[in-house]
């Protein structure tokens, strides 16, 4: 989370995230403590019928006020000039992470990964910001972020299977 | 498995009741005070309140996903006797937030002993917005100030600390 350190900032948007994540009823949501910066906000669980399935996914949450160090591409589609080098903990985070980013003006959320397979994929680390783009978070898209969760785990699956075959 | 009962109604009230609606920052301040907290969820501060007292307000927030009465449409939500007895006995204004978790509104009732009854649903009359907000602020803040308080000399005070309270 970056630390406005206003509570009014991040609290909220805290809150604001766990809103849009409750939307979905087979997710488990975790707040973490915040004595330390292990890198994500929040932890997911993913159910599959109710029943836990052991994929986890972690959360990064990032809160502006205002719309105004935002720019719009489209209704659906931003950029954000992103401070890229505080991204440097979750390198070795074994799960996928997502970064949030909650605008207290409008209550609006967008998303984007920041640790698929390779970090270095996503953004470039020797940077201290990078304009990275941002999809809104809707229904649609939350629907889209848990199949590509979901795939990412059975591609690892198969990773393993393939490796005991050797 | 699933997410702990109300998280998702604790989420949008806090989100509900910290909206900007273009203020530089929120009227009220909300903590949540944990699921052993028994008989109320949030206590409320005050923002911008510049007199001696720090006004506040409890909450106890409700969420369903049930929906509405047919003929009066108000709030399925429940709140038994022996609650409502509980509420109504704290000397602070204390109100119920009924949450629609589907629409993500609030409603708001007074739990101050008007009535000392179990409800099986509550009026959306008084939904979560800036006009509520702004009833709600003046409300409470004239609780606080019309309220009479005793002198309180305790006796675990410390001589030794100079400067009395104005």
């Amino acid at each position: 989370m970056n630390k406005n350190n206003l509570w009014y900032i991040d609290q909220r948007a805290e809150y604001l995230a766990n809103m849009y994540l409750s939307r979905r009823d087979d997710l488990i949501i975790e707040r973490q403590n915040h004595t330390h910066d292990r890198g994500i906000d929040i932890l997911i669980d993913i159910c599959h019928s109710g029943t836990l399935t052991g994929r986890v996914f972690g959360v990064r949450i990032r809160a502006e006020r205002s719309a105004s160090h935002i720019r719009r591409v489209s209704h659906n589609l931003i950029t954000y000039r992103y401070p890229v080098s505080t991204l440097e903990i979750i390198r070795d985070i074994p799960f996928p992470v997502v970064l949030l980013l909650m605008v207290m003006e409008d209550d609006s959320g967008y998303y984007n990964w920041i640790n698929r397979t390779k970090l270095d994929q996503a953004v470039n680390l020797s940077l201290k910001t990078q304009s990275v783009p941002f999809e809104r978070l809707t229904e649609e898209s939350m629907n889209m972020l848990i199949n590509e969760i979901d795939e990412w785990y059975e591609r690892r699956i198969g990773n393993h299977e393939n490796k005991r075959l050797v | 498995m699933k997410n702990s009962v109300g998280q998702r109604g604790e989420a949008i009230f806090y989100v509900l009741i910290t909206k900007f609606y273009g203020r530089d920052k929120p009227i009220f301040r909300p903590q949540f005070l944990g699921d052993k907290w028994q008989n109320v969820d949030f206590i409320v501060e005050l923002e911008d309140y510049s007199g001696k007292i720090k006004p506040f307000f409890f909450v106890q927030v409700k969420s369903t996903k049930s929906g509405y009465t047919k003929i009066k449409q108000r709030l399925k939500v429940k709140v038994r006797k022996k609650h409502v007895l509980s509420l109504s006995s704290y000397p602070a204004p204390t109100y119920i937030v009924g949450i629609d978790e589907v629409s993500e509104e609030g409603f708001v009732i007074s739990a101050n002993g008007e009535s000392l009854s179990g409800i099986s649903s509550i009026p959306t009359d008084n939904p979560i917005n800036e006009k509520t907000q702004n009833i709600l602020w003046e409300e409470v803040r004239n609780f606080w100030e019309n309220s009479e308080f005793p002198r309180f000399c305790s006796y675990f005070s410390d001589p030794e600390w100079k400067g009395a309270k104005q």
